[in-house]
């Protein structure tokens, strides 16, 4: 598939229009939707944590920020997981009746997800630039942090696509896991202020390791809410495993696709 | 680099077998453990095709359910991968498998057609461009802005249509498009299918209408059991399928001609008390004889079926209890006397088949020409005399 024929680009574009209309069809507001739950969330997360449990001592300023920083990678992660998990099974119909490359429909879930993501940088990035504690600069690094981020989240997205056409459980065990992988993603908290962190540093390492998804998360922190460059070894995390999970997500997508046809 | 024109099809030793498997997707757990082994057979939809289409031609494809039409154009089309043997094609394919296939019931006439079309890689300018078109001639104009769940089928498949017909194809691939909307509608499409000829596309028509194969195609194929069973001039071929061979072969208990490589039927001929003859009269002596040949050195049982030229089967006998067990390579001639015809009225064939004494795929069999006429002068009805007399015992009842 070659997605710099301008042919793919607009079929891309005119699926995606598809799933955002589909999604908002017969709503009054239609893609405000979009940024109403986060922002519902944002709140109600700010005020259990913050305020009600005293969860943060103040050593993240604009705690409410920050929480919609982390929010804005997480719903784009697991919201392109969910509908890419189905994005096969709902496209049946066309799969077995037409020959169009197939990687198309994942994909182009998440590009739709990746339009709500760009409506919260609209509002994360004036509110970063005014509320960081760090330098401001670092915002430019985003573009750069966002590379790896979507090579991860696509190299997921493919293979639980084409995985879950052969394994109807995929979408139960993602709806299952993606709650607790929420609270063990810093999303909510930071290891620096994570109260166990000085005593238990071995447990850390193991959130931060074992779930792929956390150094994807710190570094977008660092460069838009701490405003600060991120680590070396972060970096390097980034850099090669984001390329890495969309090598294996095409691979196995690539392997498994052969006989949709059939399968779905 | 292949040397293939735009617009050919061509197919080499191609075979697809389906998993028909009783509960079709297993669970992760089922898969892990391995515990409970689904029961499935394997189904062979296509069997070592050999196919060559040149551009500009319209195939005809036509056979039974099961034969394996449907399989064969998602093959053509690239949906479905081959389990052995090559598939090319060069140019443009459009696949017009299911009229309408990926409209989104919530989405607008014309949003379905940019999308659908675009999905078959059209660009968005050329679609534009041919809106008009497509909504004339679908016949939409009122409707084209209201969702597509609000269409009658009717009014979805035009649109299906008209959205395929535009596509410009090098190679267009139809399964029993015709087979819905009305005959206007029916009309129409074959007009457009015309245009694609005179504009030298390649069509393959999947029907079970005979006459919309020999109207459309100038070459049309026989698919049985996954094999091409006969590659001919369409007219030749729905002779052949109108008149119900199929029958024939769900008594033989097998789909296959036969390849003819261990044992081939050289001649069938039918003799009266006179000599060779096709119309018999009905109580006249009536001979089959059949010459075969053994190229390899097996013994093959020989049967011998006659039916209606409709297919409707009156009866078949095989020689299993008196046949020649000598399997020396070399020309055999059987034949088979009936002292008095038992047949009433019509037309008739014998097809003659070669099978090994152990059952399974025939060596080889021969349903084509062979027919006779009968005359009857008894009275009697339906196909076969019935061999009896009448008469009458006379009771006298008082009154």
């Amino acid at each position: 598939m070659n997605v710099l024929n301008p042919a793919t680009r607009e079929l891309f574009s005119n699926l995606v229009r598809r799933e955002i209309r589909g999604r908002y069809k017969g709503s009054v507001l239609g893609v405000v939707w979009t940024l109403v739950t986060p922002l519902v969330m944002m709140l109600a997360y700010t005020l259990v944590f913050s305020v009600l449990f005293r969860f943060n001592d103040g050593r993240i300023p604009h705690y409410a920020l920050y929480v919609l920083t982390g929010l804005s990678l997480w719903l784009f992660f697991s919201g392109s997981l969910v509908t890419a998990a189905t994005s096969l099974l709902s496209s049946a119909n066309l799969i077995k009746k037409i020959k169009f490359p197939r990687a198309i429909m994942p994909i182009s879930t998440v590009i739709s997800q990746s339009v709500t993501l760009a409506a919260m940088m609209v509002i994360l990035i004036p509110f970063s630039l005014w509320l960081t504690p760090g330098d401001r600069r670092m915002i430019l690094l985003l573009p750069v942090v966002m590379v790896p981020i979507l090579l991860m989240v696509v190299g997921c997205a493919l293979a639980v696509s084409v995985l879950n056409v052969y394994f109807r459980d995929i979408e139960h065990i993602l709806a299952a896991l993606i709650l607790p992988w929420f609270f063990l993603t810093p999303v909510l908290f930071s290891f620096e202020t994570f109260p166990l962190a000085t005593e238990y540093t071995w447990l850390v390492d193991v959130l931060i390791l074992v779930n792929f998804v956390t150094p994807f998360l710190l570094a977008l922190q660092d460069v838009l809410y701490w405003g600060v460059m991120p680590s070396l070894g972060n970096w390097l995390y980034i850099g090669v495993v984001g390329p890495l999970i969309f090598a294996g997500g095409y691979l196995i997508f690539s392997r498994l696709q052969r006989n949709l046809a059939v399968e779905l | 680099m292949s040397d293939l024109p735009v617009g050919g099809i061509r197919l080499r030793g191609v075979s697809r077998s389906y998993d028909l498997r009783v509960e079709h997707n297993a669970t992760l757990k089922e898969t892990l453990m391995r515990r409970r082994r689904v029961r499935s057979r394997k189904v062979h939809a296509l069997r070592e095709i050999d196919l060559e289409v040149t551009p500009g031609t319209a195939l005809g494809v036509v056979g039974s359910n099961g034969a394996g039409k449907s399989t064969l154009l998602t093959v053509i089309a690239g949906i479905l991968p081959p389990d052995q043997g090559t598939v090319e094609t060069r140019g443009r394919v459009v696949s017009l498998l299911e009229l309408g296939a990926g409209f989104h019931p919530d989405f607008t006439g014309r949003e379905n057609v940019i999308l659908n079309a675009s999905i078959h890689g059209m660009r968005r300018a050329e679609i534009e461009a041919r809106m008009g078109e497509i909504i004339a001639f679908s016949e939409l104009d009122q409707f084209i802005d209201a969702p597509v769940r609000t269409y009658s089928s009717g009014m979805y498949t035009r649109l299906g249509f008209a959205v395929a017909s535009c596509l410009d194809p090098d190679i267009l691939l139809l399964d029993e498009i015709l087979a819905v909307g009305d005959a206007a509608f029916q009309q129409k499409c074959i007009a457009r299918i015309a245009e694609f000829q005179r504009a030298n596309t390649t069509i393959v028509f999947v029907s079970h209408s005979g006459m919309a194969v020999k109207r459309i195609c100038d070459r049309a194929i026989w698919l049985q059991g996954g094999r091409i069973d006969a590659d001919d001039r369409p007219d030749v071929i729905i002779d052949r399928y109108e008149h119900g061979l199929e029958k024939v072969d769900d008594l033989f208990g097998a789909f296959d001609e036969g390849d003819a490589e261990s044992a081939e039927i050289t001649a069938v001929r039918l003799f009266g008390r006179d000599g060779p003859q096709e119309r018999f009269m009905s109580g006249e002596e009536f001979r089959v004889e059949v010459d075969y040949e053994l190229k390899e050195p097996v013994a093959p049982v020989v049967s011998m079926v006659i039916t209606t030229t409709e297919g409707g089967l009156i009866g078949g006998t095989d020689n299993r209890l008196v046949m020649d067990t000598d399997p020396t390579p070399g020309r055999r001639t059987v034949s088979f006397t009936l002292d008095r015809l038992p047949l009433l009225e019509g037309r008739f064939r014998v097809s003659v088949q070669l099978d090994p004494t152990a059952g399974g795929r025939p060596y080889h069999r021969r349903s084509r020409g062979n027919e006779f006429a009968v005359f009857a002068q008894t009275r009697g009805y339906g196909p076969v005399a019935l061999p009896g007399e009448w008469s009458a015992q006379t009771t006298v009842h008082a009154p």
